[in-house]
């Protein structure tokens, strides 16, 4: 169809004149926008609505004020017998006791033994189904604080170690899903994926063509997008395209306008799985700007990892409960179990899940091992820290004692306050002798932790809400060719970074210092 | 771009720059490897262009020369915003000065004028000689900020000439070292 119609020039461009000569594609979704608007701004006049109609109650009725002083008095023990750690547990009891009225029922609303129960009810009937795809315990021949790491793993969430799996470490997203591209097209059975975030996009559109054309010859492709992550940034025409190709996608936990502690549930993992022989995982999600083909906050740096062998039983494992969770129908898993390639390479690998579904904090379980085994060296790539104080106490420790601690943060933020409140965290630790590296022009997003013996490779960032609420997943670690691919790619990060001095820290506005403080105070109860 | 993308081999890139720094932006690209297959106007804006570039998929080095164009770019970008906020200082400050004074100077010749008390005729004379001085800080001051910010500009686009460079030579021996293990195999 001949395009006839003029389009009225509008003159200069608009981010001329004092803006960028180049612009590389940081164009945003202004639609999308406003939804996350409408759903903030209709999320604030519940909580508004909520805390008026108890302090107006309190107001008219004083036996209200009375009863509901006793409340939330009785609900600070019940905040201070709970498993929530010693920084969120201070905050909710200055809630609790500052805003009585009301109070009481904003934990009530937030605690998931209440409106996470059927949920992980739902949890338990599927782990206890699929139990039997879990793989028995099996101790590696390797040095004590790796065996220690592999029991702790397998007590937890019966996470067995694997030594007939080969690791491939990718040092950014590019690599990786120039290897993912590659690997689809020799797809024949399955591909699965799992992402926090998918945008649209030239790489979404690249790997969305590939699978289609794989879901055409009848390999079952399933996606799972947290609805969260990626409701600014899927669109709707790009699901109905993909369902019309074949391609099964589902989302994790509908985005809702309501206060409710579900709402905080997010799924953060990033696996792709491909017939079973190949698994991947790491920080990058499926979108433009992990490989850097779209401009958001400087280069992107990001990382990942490829498993080839057994260890890819326990991700499709993994996918496969969380996609029974979402879709709400039992199969039988045992097609997709046991189609690896034997390839014994000695290295231990053990491949981790954490959620609200399990008991224990894994993720930050594992960077804490990780941290406390160190003797000589632990390196941190993160993109953000706000770790309880047990993790930074470890830290402090480890860096007292001499152990060469380095923390890789990124210099161009893309979340302000929560970047003010991670380099405040980072800046206090320089006292003990931890090292602070900024890479320049660049956002950070791996999410490495690095000792002489081990490394854990995940999604889990250092901040309370990966710790502590989010799904996540990743690799442990004790393979000597990926411990040297590691250490090779932190040591050309270091020649990019600038080191975080003691007088630049001192010189930091008291506004975003003080800030920071006020952040810190938020940052438990999200 | 009128062929269809062939992503089994190459890597795509789409760029918006303003028309006067296009060569600028064709050079840098083709330093990375990049090659241009398409050039259109930007259908809203007259003075930017819409390029297309390719890069074979497979090529040595891709993090590190992503890395030095994402920098590269940001220093492109820089200078450019530079050029545009190179007098800002010395312009803010002279509009507010020339407005200052003519406030003060209109207000002191209002108050002299229409107030015959002495009072009014000491402060009248006091805004009036308030605004001869804004004036005279104008016509003193403003040339020495705005030698101070050419000054300043001109040392800042040497050090950002000086970073392209390095970054230009980086790329020139990983590229380089590229094609010679090519022509070797």
């Amino acid at each position: 169809m001949n395009e006839t119609k003029k389009i009225k020039r509008w003159g200069k461009a608009r981010y001329g004149d004092g803006g960028p000569a180049v612009k590389i594609r940081t164009e945003s979704n202004s639609f999308m926008a406003l939804k996350t608007m409408i759903i903030l701004f209709l999320v604030g006049v519940q909580i508004g609505i909520f805390v008026c109609f108890y302090v107006l109650l309190g107001l008219a009725f004083w036996i209200y004020l009375i009863i509901s002083f006793c409340l939330s008095f009785l609900t600070c023990l019940y905040c201070l017998s709970s498993p929530k750690n010693g920084l969120s547990k201070s905050v909710w009891i200055l809630v609790l006791l500052l805003g009585f009225s009301f109070g009481f029922i904003l934990y009530i609303r937030s605690d998931e033994r209440f409106f996470f129960r059927g949920a992980k009810k739902r949890y338990a009937a599927i782990f206890n189904r699929t139990s039997k795809y879990d793989k028995a315990f099996f101790q590696p021949d390797s040095q004590q604080s790796v065996k220690r790491d592999c029991e702790y793993l397998y007590s937890a969430g019966n996470f067995a170690a694997y030594t007939d799996t080969s690791i491939k470490y990718f040092s950014s997203g590019t690599q990786l899903f120039d290897d993912v591209y590659d690997r689809i097209q020799s797809a024949e059975k399955f591909i699965f994926m799992e992402f926090f975030i998918i945008a649209d996009g030239v790489l979404l559109d690249r790997i969305v063509n590939m699978l289609a054309q794989k879901a055409e010859n009848g390999a079952d492709v399933r996606i799972i997008y947290d609805d969260l992550g990626s409701h600014r940034v899927f669109s709707v025409k790009m699901k109905k395209r993909m369902k019309a190709a074949g391609i099964k996608v589902i989302h994790y936990n509908r985005l809702l306008p309501s206060f409710n502690i579900i709402q905080n549930y997010r799924d953060h993992r990033k696996i792709i799985i491909v017939d079973g022989k190949t698994a991947y995982t790491g920080g990058s999600n499926l979108a433009d700007e992990y490989t850097n083909e779209k401009r958001m906050h400087g280069y992107w740096k990001d990382t990942g990892v490829r498993l080839d062998g057994g260890a890819v039983d326990a991700f499709t494992l993994m996918f496969l409960r969380q996609w029974e969770y979402v879709n709400r129908k039992q199969e039988d898993y045992s097609p997709f179990f046991n189609r690896f390639e034997n390839d014994k390479t000695g290295g231990v690998v053990v491949p981790y899940a954490d959620g609200p579904d399990y008991k224990n904090n894994i993720g930050k379980n594992v960077y804490e091992n990780i941290i406390s085994g160190a003797n000589e060296k632990l390196w941190i790539m993160t993109p953000y820290f706000v770790p309880d104080d047990t993790v930074l106490g470890l830290i402090k420790n480890k860096a007292a004692s001499g152990v060469d601690v380095r923390i890789i943060l990124p210099d161009i933020p893309d979340k302000v306050f929560i970047y003010l409140v991670s380099r405040n965290n980072a800046e206090k630790l320089m006292e003990s002798g931890v090292k602070i590296y900024c890479m320049r022009q660049s956002f950070v997003h791996s999410k490495i932790c690095l000792s002489e013996n081990c490394a854990a490779v995940s999604s889990v960032n250092f901040d309370l809400r990966s710790f502590y609420q989010q799904f996540e997943c990743g690799v442990y670690t004790a393979d000597g060719a990926a411990l040297a691919e590691i250490n090779k790619d932190f040591a050309s990060t270091f020649k990019k970074c600038y080191i975080v001095d003691k007088q630049s820290a001192k010189r930091s506005k008291i506004g975003n210092r003080l800030l920071a403080g006020l952040m810190q105070l938020v940052a438990p109860l999200m | 771009m009128k062929e269809t993308a062939d992503y089994k081999n190459y890597d795509y890139i789409k760029v918006a720059v303003k028309e006067k720094r296009s060569k600028d932006l064709e050079n840098m690209y083709s330093a990375f490897l990049w090659e241009q297959i398409e050039c259109k106007e930007h259908n809203r804006y007259y003075d930017v262009l819409n390029y297309t570039f390719r890069r074979s998929r497979k090529i040595e080095n891709k993090d590190e020369l992503l890395y030095l164009q994402v920098t590269a770019e940001s220093k492109f970008n820089e200078m450019d915003k530079r050029r545009y906020t190179k007098h800002a200082a010395s312009t803010s400050l002279a509009l507010y000065l020339s407005i200052c004074a003519v406030a003060l100077i209109g207000s002191g010749i209002a108050v002299l004028l229409l107030l015959s008390k002495i009072f009014y005729m000491v402060l009248g004379s006091l805004l009036i000689a308030g605004g001869v001085f804004a004036s005279f800080l104008v016509f003193f001051l403003l040339p020495k900020l705005f030698k101070y910010e050419n000054i300043r500009y001109q040392k800042l686009y040497i050090e950002n000439q000086d970073k392209m460079k390095q970054i230009f030579l980086k790329v020139t021996e990983l590229t380089g070292a590229a094609d010679e293990r090519n022509k070797e195999n």
